[in-house]
């Protein structure tokens, strides 16, 4: 059983950017009305050293837009914490690199989202892919540790596995994958969306690639809302490791999510207005985590506190307990509350063998703020259902473009599992 | 930046040494969202089985070499 006990703070240190993504959750762009000072900013690392993190990963907006990002980066560094970064790669040249290096910035990764057309698109920029390889080359000269990630919807999920190639031979150590879910602008944009028994299809080609990409030296790394009790499950979060599977949201456990202005959640995903536990400029780092129940919601796991929240299928679940309704903020930013997540491949195998798929129709819109979302009405209905005509981005098999030379490959189902089981 | 996640790309344990220099009160996290290690384990198992289970019926073979 691998175990790494590990905390660690994403923190938007800006929601200025460069970028326009079309699926956006913090609808970035401008500076947040009131973002930290230098001087707060300062003391909010000493505080994260002080409760128990150990890895910050920088993000925006775009973080290399705050002028004194590289001044909090070596700060982090300096109190014992290893600094991390994301970004979307639009202008990180050599130079920047090399102060990135000198301010001990140690893993960097670069946001991919499609092949060349499909990501400048999805991040309304013309250039914005060429920008996101090139800064990984200069990642590569300077000797940074990087890797990408890869939202997963209708448009990026038929290019899968052909991205998977791109971002292996620029390098790449990891590549986080996830699946895109309706926050921010990506509420506004939901006909990228995958619907949840498009995930039936989804999940053997993301697990054929991973086994490609597990021999070729790249882990998968998947994201809090990829899986969950599939027979890929073990495979894609733990290689094939018997025990390594998904225990549940982290969020307040084990993860924070700092927001520009201050604010503090138990994960940066999660909707600012349902979970910020309390803003630094106001409470200590320590009394927001001991003492707010948005920080504390996972708490109480194997009592009746632990389960109370689910709802739906969620709640039937064989899984319910140690589950405990999967990444709190899918679940919640489709439904407005957590408790029960649509996209769970269990959820959508289960539904198939009771001949049955469950899609997701926009009820309301999101308000248009940072880290918002609308809500969704579930449909459950016979697999066999006409779909909707008007849907042209659907999902399914016959849309993956499949590299020429994966063609003899075998689709086999065995040896995904390990022999230490 | 993106459609945020709380998963950043983190490198293999390299910072507990560092760590404890800086600390007068103990750290809060990482912190367990079980209080009863014997439940949790019970559930570790019986998801264990469920998904010897799971991958049986789809045909995933366990690679016995």
């Amino acid at each position: 059983m691998s175990y790494r006990r590990i905390s660690y703070a994403v923190w938007e240190i800006t929601l200025k950017c460069n970028l326009a993504c079309q699926h956006c959750g913090s609808r970035a762009g401008h500076t947040r009305t009131k973002e930290l000072s230098t001087e707060e900013a300062l003391d909010l690392v000493r505080q994260m050293a002080e409760v128990g993190i150990t890895e910050v990963t920088l993000i925006g907006g775009e973080a290399f837009l705050r002028p004194d990002w590289l001044e909090i980066a070596s700060a982090i560094t300096q109190a014992g914490m290893v600094c991390g970064m994301t970004t979307g790669g639009y202008g990180i040249t050599l130079d920047t690199a090399r102060k990135m290096k000198a301010a001990g910035i140690k893993v960097v990764s670069v946001s991919v989202d499609g092949l060349e057309a499909t990501h400048d698109r999805l991040r309304g920029r013309k250039g914005s892919w060429e920008w996101a390889f090139k800064t990984m080359s200069h990642l590569k000269e300077v000797g940074i540790t990087f890797g990408c990630n890869t939202q997963i919807n209708r448009l990026s999920g038929p290019e899968f596995p052909q991205i998977y190639e791109r971002l292996r031979d620029a390098g790449i150590f990891a590549w986080q994958i996830q699946l895109t879910v309706p926050m921010g602008n990506a509420a506004d944009n939901h006909e990228i969306l995958l619907q949840p028994y498009e995930l039936l299809d989804l999940y053997p080609m993301i697990a054929r690639v991973a086994k490609r990409a597990n021999r070729e030296g790249v882990k998968i790394q998947p994201g809090n809302n990829i899986g969950y009790y599939g027979p890929y499950e073990r495979l894609l979060r733990g290689q094939g490791d018997a025990w390594t599977f998904w225990q549940g949201c982290s969020a307040g456990l084990s993860t924070l999510g700092i927001e520009a202005d201050g604010a503090i959640k138990g994960c940066p995903s999660l909707p600012t207005s349902a979970y910020t536990g309390g803003n630094i400029r106001d409470y200590s780092l320590r009394t927001i985590i001991e003492e707010t129940e948005e920080l504390r919601f996972n708490l109480g796991a194997g009592t009746p506190k632990g389960t109370e929240h689910l709802w739906g299928f969620c709640k039937t679940c064989e899984f319910a307990e140690l589950c405990r309704g999967g990444c709190s903020w899918t679940a919640h930013v489709f439904f407005d509350k957590r408790g029960n997540n649509p996209y769970c491949h269990h959820r959508a195998l289960t539904q198939a063998k009771n001949n049955l798929r469950e899609r997701v129709f926009l009820k309301r819109q999101a308000d248009g703020k940072p880290f918002d979302n609308g809500e969704f009405t579930l449909v459950e209905e016979p697999i066999n259902a006409p779909l909707p005509a008007k849907d042209p981005l659907q999902f399914n098999a016959d849309s993956i473009q499949w590299p020429e030379n994966w063609e003899d490959e075998s689709e086999s189902k065995t040896s995904l599992i390990s022999a230490n089981s | 930046m993106n459609n945020n996640s709380s998963d950043s790309i983190p490198l293999e344990d390299k910072t507990e040494e560092s760590q404890g220099q800086l600390d007068s009160l103990p750290p809060l996290l990482p912190r367990s969202a079980w209080n009863n290690q014997l439940a949790y384990l019970k559930f570790i198992f019986k998801a264990k089985r469920a998904l010897d289970r799971i991958e049986k019926e789809a045909g995933i073979l366990k690679n016995e070499s």
